[in-house]
């Protein structure tokens, strides 16, 4: 564990919230009969989530149920520690936060703290009353809602997302925002902005027999070496509801959290594709998806400036990057794979082909 | 002023090998820079004088000064109001200026802005440390203590 530099004073305010919030959780434990454990391993990681009660887990657990645990020889650094506790099944209220919230009315609040209190991270989530902090020091974490029940949809499907994104900082993990889906080890990974046809084509190649990572999120690693890395996260597919009825295999098996302003369904690909999610591939090649409203899909090369430009400013944005690491992360990944564009077609059972098309022309590529 | 530097930490950038690509993390926008502009990127950002640059550019690609200082000062007024870049603070670069890569024909500097990605900052908007310092303790609870 990396060893806890002198605090100032904003650190100390905010290490002794720190201590107060797990003190709450040890208290909402105790109501509910004692802390339930789910163990497992995140890239090669030890991954420790302690809940204080069937709630939260109900909400957090499904999308990262898939992650097994790793034997010990095969973790490398200290373990990542999340404790969850709500008040409305323990009665365990928030403990009077050191600060004043800011008085926006917005409805999501990405607090960013002093530089003399950098070790930690906190988000906050004014409409589903939520809240996160992180000790960077210690690897550990506590999330705060009030009520389970009424956290939506993008929490069921990508738990933690914030946690995971600051402690991969510490990690030489980069959290990106994209789709992954491969065969025999080799991934594509697939960028775009939101709406760009990601979640599409990685579930229509889960459907066709593919290897599954993400749809979404996932973990980059060693981006500038011979073999690069995208971790899995979360097992969870996401389609608006709309777009079901094109899916009714998947239609089947989506179930419906609490509905947020993004309208999906969630999908949980291991209990239905048990085979197919893979904790990790090599990325081969960087894909950039793209709606075309054309007969048949097209794959045609492109160049890394676009793999950057699509891939970095949804990542950035969208995690609230502070500083360049993660750019730098993502451009070097640009440079050491072939990227290519796919236009999607209106026949979607040509999808799956063509990212197997753009597999085969790599293995050709590595052959010669 | 005609010294500038890179506005970081809030703007980063990628040498897309004749495409300069920036993000200003800030802003939520990102940028695209072509043209000949890009081989003066590094120069451009350390500090070069704009005068300089534009001289380097002119005698490089055997243009006069007057048809190259409208769209080079143009570019880095854009840059300048994007805050891609700011008002320079170290000292002077000596020596003798290097482009990066091949020169080739002469292309006009161009920048285009993307800020399709505004919405996402918009959703989860970042509240700053204030001059005072930050967290305050309620007053209430520093009454009381």
């Amino acid at each position: 564990m990396s060893s806890v530099p002198p605090q100032t004073a904003p650190e100390a305010l905010i290490a002794d919230y720190f201590e107060r919030l797990l003190e709450a959780f040890e208290q909402a434990a105790n109501a509910s009969g004692g802390a339930l454990a789910f163990d497992a391993s995140v890239a090669n990681r030890q991954l420790a989530v302690r809940y204080s009660g069937a709630g939260l887990g109900r909400v957090f657990t499904p999308a990262l149920a898939h992650l097994g645990e790793s034997p010990a020889s095969a973790l490398c650094g200290p373990a990542l520690r999340i404790y969850c506790w709500e008040t409305e099944l323990s009665g365990v209220p928030l403990p009077p936060p050191p600060w004043h919230w800011p008085d926006s009315g917005e409805a999501q609040q990405h607090v960013v703290l002093p530089a003399s209190a950098q070790r930690f991270r906190l988000h906050v989530t004014r409409e589903y009353e939520e809240l996160t902090l992180y000790d960077t020091a210690t690897l550990r974490a506590v999330v705060w809602a009030r009520d389970a029940n009424k956290l939506p949809a993008y929490y069921h499907a990508a738990p933690f997302l914030k946690v995971f994104g600051w402690w991969g900082d510490g990690e030489g993990l980069h959290l990106v925002h994209a789709a992954c889906v491969g065969e025999a080890g080799t991934g594509l990974l697939l960028a775009g902005r939101g709406g760009s046809g990601k979640s599409t084509t990685s579930l229509l190649g889960l459907m066709a027999g593919m290897q599954f990572v993400s749809d979404d999120y996932c973990l980059l690693e060693s981006p500038a070496t011979t073999a690069p890395t995208a971790h899995c996260l979360f097992s969870s597919g996401k389609l608006l509801r709309s777009h079901l009825e094109n899916f009714p295999r998947l239609a089947r098996v989506a179930v419906s959290p609490p509905e947020d302003g993004f309208d999906k369904k969630v999908i949980y690909a291991h209990e239905h594709f048990p085979d197919q999610v893979s904790p990790r591939l090599r990325i081969g090649a960087i894909v950039l998806p793209r709606v075309a409203h054309l007969e048949q899909c097209a794959v045609t090369p492109a160049s890394f400036a676009d793999a950057l430009k699509a891939l970095a400013p949804s990542t950035l944005f969208q995690l609230r990057a502070t500083d360049s690491r993660s750019f730098r992360a993502m451009a070097a990944l640009t440079r050491k794979v072939p990227c290519r564009h796919l236009e999607l077609g209106r026949d979607f059972a040509e999808i799956p082909h063509c990212l197997r098309s753009i597999l085969t022309s790599l293995l050709k590529e590595s052959q010669l | 002023m005609t010294r500038f530097e890179l506005n970081a930490p809030d703007a980063t950038f990628e040498d897309c090998d004749g495409e300069i690509i920036v993000i200003n993390l800030a802003s939520g926008n990102y940028y695209s820079i072509r043209g000949s502009i890009c081989h003066y990127w590094s120069e451009l950002i350390a500090g070069r004088s704009t005068v300089e640059i534009i001289n380097h550019v002119a005698a490089t690609f055997s243009l006069s000064e007057d048809d190259v200082r409208p769209t080079v000062g143009k570019i880095v007024q854009q840059l300048l109001e994007e805050k891609i870049l700011r008002p320079a603070t170290a000292e002077t670069p000596t020596g003798d200026i290097t482009i990066s890569g091949t020169a080739g024909k002469y292309e006009a500097p161009s920048l285009e802005r993307y800020d399709d990605m505004q919405d996402l900052l918009l959703l989860d908007p970042v509240h700053e440390v204030d001059v005072t310092g930050w967290p305050h303790r309620p007053e209430s609870e520093a009454k009381n203590s």
